[in-house]
This record gives C-alpha cells, sequence and structure tokens, in this order.
C-alpha cells in the first residue's frame, strides 16, 4: 500500500527520469548496501528497513533511510528536481528525544523567556504573532551531512547527502522582537536558544541540553519560525516554536525554543562547548576549536544514480551557498577531468535556499562518474577533497559527493 | 562468562548509569537520549569506542570504567542484542 502510494506520487513529478526509482521502494535497503560499497560499517547493520518512530509516524517511508529513532535521513533519489522539499520527506535530526506531541496543539501558548535585552520578557506565540512576520527559504543542513564519506569511520550518523532539505520558514524576525523589547543589552555577543526538551534525572543537564550560542551577526536573519512549508510547525520539527538562523547549520536552529538570550560568551553547555567543533582526526573538542555556524558552499547530483541510458540523459542535482547566493554550478560527467556549467532550475528564492540544477549530456556506453562544484558569488568553490576532521562535519568536497552510472 | 560483569556495568557500575539513557530489553531498560541498542545491534568495536571516547552527547568513561569492564560491557550488549533474531 505504501509502495503504490510513492509510485503515486512519484508519477506526479514531472519529468524526473530516474531509473533508480525502485530503490525508493525497498526502504533503506538500497542506501545501506551502497555505503557498504564503500567500505564503511553503516551506524545500523539491520537490513530490514525500520518502522518510523510514533513522533515521526507521518512522514514518508519510502523517502527516508531510518537510522534510529531520532535520526532519518532523506534518500537521494526522493529529492529530484525539487526546490522546496515535501515535509513528509525532510531529514529528521533530534539531538534529544521529542518532548510529546501535545506541545503543538495550542501553538499560540508556547512561550519563550527573552533575556539580555533592556526588557526582558516572557512572550507567548500569539504575541509574536502581532509583533511582525517575515517569510523565508533556507536550507536546513546536518552538520555531519556527508559524514559517511570519511575514511576513518567519524562517530555519529553515517548521513551521505540526505541530512538536507530545502524549506520555507514563517515567523517573527527576531530583531523584530528584540528591538520591541528595548535592543540586546551592552556587551552582548551571542544569541543563545535553549530548547525545552526534557532532561532525565541522574544527568548533569548541561551534557545533553540543547543549547546553542550564535554570533549576533546572526541578529539580521533569525526568526522565531511557527510555520514550515506554510503549515503549522509540527513537533516533529522542533514546533511550536523554533529559532531559525538561515545559513547556518541544523544544529543551531535550536527546537521547542523556550528561552532566548544575548549573552556575552557563549554557552557552556556540552552541545557548544565540545560539542560541533572542527578538530583534526582523534582530538577531543574545546571551545578554541571553529564551531559549526554558517554552511559552506555545496551541491550534489540526484539524479541519475545508478543507472542510465546512452544517449541525451538529463542530470539534475541541488546547490547552495550556506549564506551567500550562488554564481554557477558546474557538471562533469568524467570525474572531473571536463566540466559544463548547469542551469539552475526554477526560481531564486535567495541565498539561503538552495537551487535545483540540470544539465543535459550525451552518455555513452560504460561507467561514468558523474560530479557536481558550486561556486557562490563570493568566489568560494567546493574543494575535490575532504578535510578530514575527528566528526566528519562541513564536508563539501565534490569527489566524495559524486555518483558512479552505469550506462547501457 | 564476563557477560554479568558487562550486565552490571550496564546497570549498576557506570556512572551516569547507561540505563538512564539507552533502552536494552534484557537489562529493563527503557532510556531514550541514545539509540536503543535492541534495535541498533552496534559492533563490538562500536560499543568499545563509543563507551571509551564518547560519542556525540554521551560522555568517555575511560577514566571512570576499566578496559576490562568496558569489554564485558561490549560482550554483554553484544550477547543480548546480535542473538536477537
Amino acid at each position: 500500500m505504501r509502495q503504490e502510494q510513492a509510485l503515486d506520487s512519484g508519477a506526479t513529478r514531472p519529468a524526473l527520469e530516474n531509473p533508480t526509482r525502485r530503490s525508493l521502494l525497498l526502504g533503506s535497503a538500497g542506501a545501506m548496501a551502497a555505503v557498504s560499497l564503500l567500505g564503511f560499517t553503516p551506524l545500523a547493520k539491520a537490513s530490514e528497513p525500520k518502522s518510523l518512530p510514533d513522533f515521526a509516524a507521518w512522514k514518508d517511508r519510502n523517502a527516508l533511510i531510518v537510522y534510529t529513532a531520532n535520526t532519518m535521513e532523506t534518500q537521494r533519489g526522493a529529492i529530484g528536481n525539487g526546490v522546496i522539499t515535501p515535509t513528509d520527506r525532510l531529514f529528521v535530526r533530534n539531538n534529544l528525544p521529542a518532548p510529546p506531541a501535545t506541545i503543538a496543539d495550542n501553538p499560540d501558548n508556547w512561550e519563550v523567556r527573552v533575556e539580555g535585552v533592556k526588557n526582558p520578557r516572557t512572550l507567548s506565540v500569539g504575541e509574536l504573532k502581532s509583533m511582525g512576520v517575515t517569510t523565508v527559504a533556507s536550507l536546513l543542513q546536518c552538520s555531519g551531512n556527508g559524514r559517511a564519506f570519511f575514511p576513518h569511520g567519524a562517530s555519529g550518523t553515517p548521513w551521505s547527502v540526505g541530512a538536507a532539505g530545502c524549506v520555507m520558514w514563517t515567523g517573527v524576525p527576531l530583531k523584530d522582537v528584540v528591538d520591541a523589547l528595548g535592543g540586546p543589552a551592552d556587551g552582548a555577543r551571542y544569541i543563545t536558544g535553549t530548547g525545552g526538551e526534557s532532561i532525565p534525572d541522574g544527568l548533569d543537564p548541561k551534557s545533553i541540553m540543547v543549547e546553542r550560542s550564535v554570533p549576533t551577526r546572526a541578529l539580521d536573519t533569525a526568526l522565531l519560525a511557527w510555520e514550515m512549508n506554510d503549515t503549522p510547525l509540527t513537533h516533529t520539527h522542533g514546533g511550536p516554536l523554533r529559532l531559525v538562523v538561515p545559513g547556518y547549520y541544523g544544529v543551531n536552529n535550536v527546537k521547542y525554543v523556550k528561552h532566548i538570550a544575548f549573552t556575552e560568551n557563549q554557552t557552556d553547555a556540552k552541545i557548544q562547548a565540545s560539542g560541533y567543533r572542527v578538530r583534526e582526526v582523534g582530538k577531543p573538542g574545546s571551545p578554541d576549536q571553529p564551531s559549526m555556524w554558517e554552511m559552506n558552499v555545496k551541491s550534489w547530483v540526484t539524479a541519475p544514480l545508478e543507472a542510465g541510458h546512452s544517449g541525451r540523459n538529463m542530470i539534475y542535482g541541488v546547490a547552495f551557498g550556506g549564506t551567500v547566493a550562488l554564481e554557477k554550478v558546474d557538471v562533469s560527467i568524467d570525474g572531473g577531468k571536463t566540466w559544463k556549467q548547469g542551469r539552475f532550475l526554477g526560481p531564486d528564492l535567495g541565498p539561503y535556499a538552495w537551487r535545483p540544477f540540470v544539465m543535459a549530456a550525451d552518455l555513452s556506453s560504460g561507467e561514468h562518474r558523474i560530479v557536481s562544484r558550486a561556486t557562490d558569488v563570493d568566489g568560494n568553490t567546493q574543494p575535490e577533497g575532504r578535510i578530514e576532521n575527528e566528526r566528519g562535519y562541513g564536508h563539501n568536497g565534490w569527489s566524495d559527493h559524486g555518483v558512479s552510472v552505469t550506462v547501457s | 562468562d564476563n557477560t554479568e560483569l558487562g550486565k552490571e556495568v550496564f546497570t549498576q557500575v557506570a556512572q551516569p548509569s547507561c540505563t538512564i539513557c539507552h533502552a536494552l530489553s534484557d537489562a529493563g531498560s527503557a532510556g531514550a537520549i541514545g539509540p536503543d541498542l535492541d534495535e541498533l545491534k552496534p559492533s563490538r568495536d562500536q560499543v568499545i569506542n563509543a563507551v571509551t571516547q564518547g560519542v556525540g552527547v554521551m560522555p568517555a568513561f575511560e577514566t571512570s570504567l576499566s578496559a576490562e569492564q568496558i569489554e564485558a560491557l561490549a560482550d554483554y550488549i553484544l550477547s543480548v542484542t546480535t542473538n536477537a533474531n
């Protein structure tokens, strides 16, 4: 039944020729096999597709690779040529178990405390809705998207390319809220957001709480969002209220946000102090290492993925510049020896959104290594290789992100 | 057989206790902070690495547990998860 539904929704996606769609119907097995071929041990070894956890039961199982109850990746072929990622296909990564679904029953009643401003206040979502509103298209991407390609076996979920999606966020600009409360306190250098998850007894809250600090330069774009893709934000994705920092890695977009503070220092919660820090392989995390804030320029092919036919093929993919608009994306069908510029598909939804792209190519019989390389308007371009690092963060090398396609 | 020692480490010795964060039916635990071990079925190396060095929000137990205790823990988890099918 589910498989039939998947076929139906596939058929309504125009002209996306994807011979590997079948792999979508097999759930996670295909992706697991792909990871195994690269010589890595997948985190989850079970070959039977896992069922969706209760808090995400409404998601499209066939579009997702389910690793654990809190980690679900979008299948590479499920993105296709979409500008906006359908909510039921968007990846899920919760650092802590989600609060009960009932917290989103009366979203206007959810309260967030704002401190580190001239006039600290507790505001309900209902009140926030009268203070201002904006809608922004922004890519959501986990810091570890691409971790599966690191040969040292970086610990954490072995995301390939699917811990990413582009969605529309609607909410109040954080700046409007702060202005209404008299502006940030003197000396504020960070915006610190705290999630509303409950923490079990017996643990030091600082060791697991989701509390992230981002530099105050993000105040120009940050928002407190109550809608995603034009519908009320589900608790699966952080509703009733989520701090959204466009262009910043996923972890900074704090779900169930209950506390916002303008602070002189970054929080000493572990997730900030030593988590999400880029360091050499084998080194522990510490506050002096770069934090996962702004995303870098990146792209990958979404079709074809495994098999093509000889002759003209449409090669699809997605590309983004993090916080910087894109200049171009180049595509190679010979593993990077020669490049041709791809064409962006669909409307430009701003610097924080991704741009689907397409390039027509004549493929001859045999093996083709298809890769893509994006360049932003500041001239930043994807490197060929990886920057090796302990946790496998921030990978945007074009070589690893390519696909090997057999043309017959 | 050191799986008895491993179970003791899982349920009592390790601090904070493994049971607070991990579900493992043999140990009667239903923690939901970290992965459900019955589902994850981690390899012996995965357990040893995670417990020794920590993973993400999971702390490192390198200084609070002995190598023998960590290996017993891994053997125990393997013994109650890999044969489950």
